[in-house]
């Protein structure tokens, strides 16, 4: 009798030992639905296995969830920590920084189609014209930490071939298209720069706007809009920060809806109708107060409709007009999306992975 | 008016020793030895594990990352190659919750938190023990998952010299140089040890990346190391000890697998250290009295970036037999901190000082308790009463066999460091100070058969943290207050052998066993780089002048910040073989390792392969 209980005893010590294993988790494989979206996350520096897509698909019957969504629908990771994730509706264009590639992938299946990485240091993000990709590169990185060589890159959609490059000012961010001209953000310097499509090697105009350009957006009039910022290393007065109109017509600073708070990102999604541009203010850094804000283009004043902290992507669903904010608690768990009606009531919140950043509906 | 508290306290710690009057101890004192009880006795009902020079005499070529990593029951975190940033994680806690002590010195950088256990080499060292669990009441700041107690011990009983020379040769270009003397006569002893360490560290490794075989870039290092102590002893109540410890590491910064094959990412730091201790040491009817003043530099230069930080420090500790079965030990240290960093703003400095009282009672042959208390001041900063009790009882205690029930409960905490107060225009210096608690319950077993001996230990623990302070990385970065954690689990040791019997071939084995969940409170998630399960064994053979040991040691899967993604756990098997000489009055042992037999490849930090297999060859001869 006793000879059992201490067989016991061993064997129920052995369970113990064999079922508090750390488990691998499983995620749902990727299922493109009628509709639904992806969350880019940028994963955590030095960590390229912290980044990938999550999605979710929606059917008529069916909402699942699958947070690798680009593994599971291409059997690989993406090899880096993404920093662009921009589509054209057909195509979505994925810029991962550490490893310094190009992916191009279907915007529903998320199936890879190409990926560029010759001439390819350290991309950011995309604007699209008919097949053709433009993608801004920061250049080389230098043991100062500095970057060279900056350009943008000139990408065939159809057959991933890198045709062209020209060389723009220093830390190129955003990049817009509008009427034959090519818009570029390099944040390093206080001028949007204006490239002709058409004779991409001539002198860009430039368009002052005593600020680091960062990101454009288009309303619903195709006005175009950029986020004017500072940085750590380029003072910007209070009174230049905030969101600048582009006259695209002459290409002159029209207007700037001033915003001191606004994050040193200059993260800006136009709403899905283009009526109003989000914003985030302050820095997106984890237990860092956050606020997203909604800019009234024609009033030229803001207003903030959600706070919280950690805010680092914002963007809103066409179908239902609620506002999802990708936040990150910080870099060592996973972040959230919150979704919030679109006057800024709190509907839902969903795990995601770890720093979530972009969103793309369709 | 620091000054003149610190310099009234340097005083007051020379004048307690020379007011008092010249007798002979009466007391627990060898015979020409000076001894006052290390907080260990106070540490009764505390699982500590001591590794023995015997036993650091096969490991003395590699570092104190190395040795914890082969003997102890905690997590060691490599960013890559040996050489390369090693901190350590015991019972799920985080680097900077360790205390590493030398000579009453925490040899933690006061700007970091934490020791570069890559810097430390064990060639120094005699012994160490590793005191599991929370010991702020003993050894103050940072004492929360464990502590580290580094000894190099003087023999006044040996008249003789003695020397010894060690040289290692070994993959990727390892090569060590070491010299270790104890020599003088008469009042007079000293100690003086010499070492270079270099690697290579250009190993093979798959890059999951680029797809191929490639060789680890920008990881080598060297280490340059002089230990020097004197002791005299004017009379026999008193003794007077200079120990003077000063290293250097020059090294390249491994690159993660994705960059390494771009030189820009290549990066390089030298750290520098210097550490100087003058000891007074007195007996005296009643009481045994030592104190102490230490000056530390420290410095690590990153491409001309200097963080680095000068300190003096002051110590006083004094000892007594209250009764034949009650001891009580006081005392009280004072340090200044005058910081080197260029986040910083111009004149921060910092102050700190802490009294504590220690006393034990055995209250019967099997029963013990002891107390510590300890109350810290920091300038600007409030720090928590510290606590602790330990208790022993011997539930069997035959001449062959006893078996003891232990228990510890103490508060711990953690001052934050000086860059989490001073760093960046965001500096914090009102940030609140880590706190916590730890419970320990254990069991220790000791079986003397015929020819075997057998000892088995168990030790139960639960560990809370409050204040967590994180990182936050902003514009600029700083530091805060965010999280709170908890873990518990279980350490085991099995050890049977027959090496104290007449038989001609000697063997040892042994088992160890760890598990620990721990968790942030707000997140059903095992922490980040801390294994639940933790497994070692060995089998030692002795025969003759022959010897040998197979080691092997398993590291559970261990999350990272990817909910998906888990580092894979990993067996490493490793193979010593040992043979001595005696040559006339010498001794000589060579000692041929092969590491990680199997090849396995593993990373203790995402994004940062190991080495596979691996050789060395060592030479240690003692004269």
């Amino acid at each position: 009798m006793k000879n059992n209980y201490n067989f016991q005893l061993v064997f129920a010590l052995i369970a113990i030992l064999f079922t508090s294993c750390i488990e691998d988790k499983e995620t749902t494989p990727y299922v493109p639905g009628s509709e639904g979206f992806h969350v880019a996350h940028s994963g955590a520096f030095s960590k390229p296995k912290t980044a990938s897509v999550s999605a979710i698909s929606m059917t008529d019957t069916d909402t699942t969830f699958s947070h690798l969504a680009y593994k599971s629908a291409n059997g690989e990771e993406l090899g880096g920590n993404i920093e662009g994730f921009d589509s054209n509706g057909q195509l979505t264009v994925i810029t991962t920084a550490s490893t310094s590639q190009i992916i191009i992938c279907d915007t529903k299946t998320l199936e890879k189609r190409f990926v560029v990485t010759d001439s390819v240091d350290n991309p950011r993000y995309t604007a699209f014209d008919g097949n053709k990709a433009y993608v801004t590169v920061w250049g080389p990185i230098q043991p100062d930490y500095s970057y060279i060589n900056p350009k943008v890159l000139v990408i065939n959609l159809s057959t991933g071939k890198l045709e062209n490059w020209f060389s723009v000012g220093s830390n190129p961010e955003g990049i817009a298209i509008k009427d034959g001209k090519l818009y570029v953000a390099p944040s390093y310097t206080a001028n949007v720069e204006v490239y002709d499509l058409s004779d991409l090697s001539a002198a860009p105009e430039l368009i002052n706007i005593d600020a680091a350009p960062q990101h454009f957006a288009f309303d619903a009039d195709n006005n175009l809009w950029v986020s004017a910022t500072g940085a750590w290393n380029f003072v910007v007065a209070d009174e230049n920060k905030g969101l600048a109109k582009l006259n695209t017509s002459n290409n002159t600073l029209e207007t700037l809806i001033n915003y001191t708070g606004i994050g040193g990102d200059g993260y800006i999604k136009a709403s899905s109708d283009g009526s109003t541009i989000y914003g985030i203010g302050a820095e997106a850094w984890p237990s860092t107060t956050t606020e997203i804000v909604e800019f009234n283009l024609s009033s030229k004043k803001y207003d903030t409709i959600i706070t919280g902290e950690g805010f680092k992507g914002v963007g809103q669903n066409p179908a239902s007009k609620d506002i999802y904010v990708a936040v990150t608690p910080d870099y060592e768990n996973s972040g959230l999306v919150n979704v919030y009606t679109e006057t800024g009531t709190k509907k839902g919140s969903m795990e995601v992975g770890l720093a979530p950043y972009h969103f793309i509906f369709y | 008016m620091k000054f003149y508290i610190f310099a009234t306290l340097l005083l007051l710690c020379f004048q307690q020793v020379y007011s008092q009057d010249y007798h002979l101890p009466d007391r627990e004192l060898k015979e020409v030895e000076i001894v006052s009880k290390s907080m260990k006795y106070y540490s009764q009902g505390t699982h500590i594990q001591s590794i023995d020079s015997a036993n650091m005499k096969f490991h003395n070529e590699g570092t104190l990352a190395s040795l914890l990593r082969e003997e102890a029951s905690v997590y060691i975190r490599e960013y890559g190659a040996p050489g390369q940033l090693s901190s350590i994680s015991i019972r799920g806690t985080s680097p900077v919750n360790t205390a590493i002590m030398w000579n009453g010195i925490n040899l933690n950088s006061m700007t970091l938190g934490q020791t570069d256990m890559s810097t430390i080499n064990t060639f120094y060292f005699d012994n160490i023990d590793l005191q599991y669990g929370a010991s702020s009441a003993q050894y103050g700041t940072g004492a929360v998952g464990g502590s580290i107690i580094l000894k190099d011990n003087i023999d006044w009983s040996n008249p003789k010299s003695q020397f010894e020379f060690q040289t290692a040769y070994g993959s990727f270009n390892q090569q060590f140089y070491g010299f270790k003397g104890e020599y003088g006569k008469g009042k007079w002893k000293h100690k003086t040890v010499a070492l270079y360490q270099k690697s290579d560290n250009n190993y093979p490794f798959y890059n999951e990346y680029d797809k191929e075989e490639q060789s680890v870039n920008n990881a080598g290092f060297e280490h340059y190391g002089l230990l020097h102590e004197t002791y005299f002893k004017p009379s026999e109540k008193s003794e007077i000890s200079v120990n003077l410890w000063s290293t250097m590491d020059v090294r390249g910064i491994q690159p993660i697998m994705i960059d390494n094959m771009n030189p820009n990412f290549n990066d390089s730091t030298i750290n520098t250290a210097f550490r100087g201790v003058i000891n007074y040491k007195l007996n005296t009817d009643k009481w045994t009295h030592i104190s102490s003043i230490a000056y530390i530099k420290d410095e690590l230069d990153n491409k001309g970036s200097i963080i680095g930080t000068e300190r003096l420090q002051a110590d006083y500790r004094g000892e007594t037999s209250l009764s034949n079965s009650i001891s009580l030990q006081t005392g009280f240290t004072a340090m200044n901190i005058w910081p080197d960093v260029y986040a910083y703003n111009a004149n921060t400095e910092e102050f700190r000082a802490s009294v504590f009282l220690a006393l034990r009672y055995d209250i019967t042959s099997r029963f013990s308790a002891s107390t510590v208390l300890r109350q810290t001041f920091v300038s600007g900063l409030n720090a928590p009463f510290t606590p602790s009790i330990d208790l022993s009882y011997a539930l069997i205690k035959d001449f062959d066999k006893s078996l003891k029930i232990k228990s510890s409960a103490g508060r711990s905490y953690r001052i934050p460091t000086m860059n989490e107060r001073y760093w960046g225009e965001k500096a914090n210096p009102d940030i609140e100070p880590e706190d916590g608690y730890n419970v320990d319950l254990g069991l220790d077993y000791s079986h003397d058969f015929a020819t075997l001996t057998l000892n088995a230990n168990v030790t139960g623990f639960y560990l809370r943290t409050y204040n967590k302070i994180l990182w936050v990385p902003g514009n600029p970065t700083y530091a805060k207050n965010i999280k709170n954690t908890k873990s518990f689990g279980i350490e085991s040791n099995v050890n049977l052998g027959n090496q104290h019997s007449k038989q001609q071939i000697k063997w040892k084995v042994g088992l160890a066993y760890t598990f620990t969940d721990a968790q942030n409170t707000d997140k059903d998630k095992q922490l980040i780089y801390v294994p639940k399960n933790l497994f070692k064994s060995f089998v030692n053979l002795g025969f003759k002048t022959w010897s040998m040991s197979v080691d092997h040691n398993f590291v559970g899967k261990r999350t990272t910040s990817n909910d998906y993604y888990n580092l894979d756990a990993y067996h490493i098997i490793n193979l010593g073989v040992n043979k001595s000489f005696k040559i006339n009055k010498s001794n000589l042992l060579l000692t041929l390792k092969a590491n990680n037999i199997t090849d396995a490849q593993y990373q203790n930090y995402e994004e940062y392969p190991m080495p596979g297999t691996n050789y060395m060859l060592k030479a240690n001869i003692i004269f």
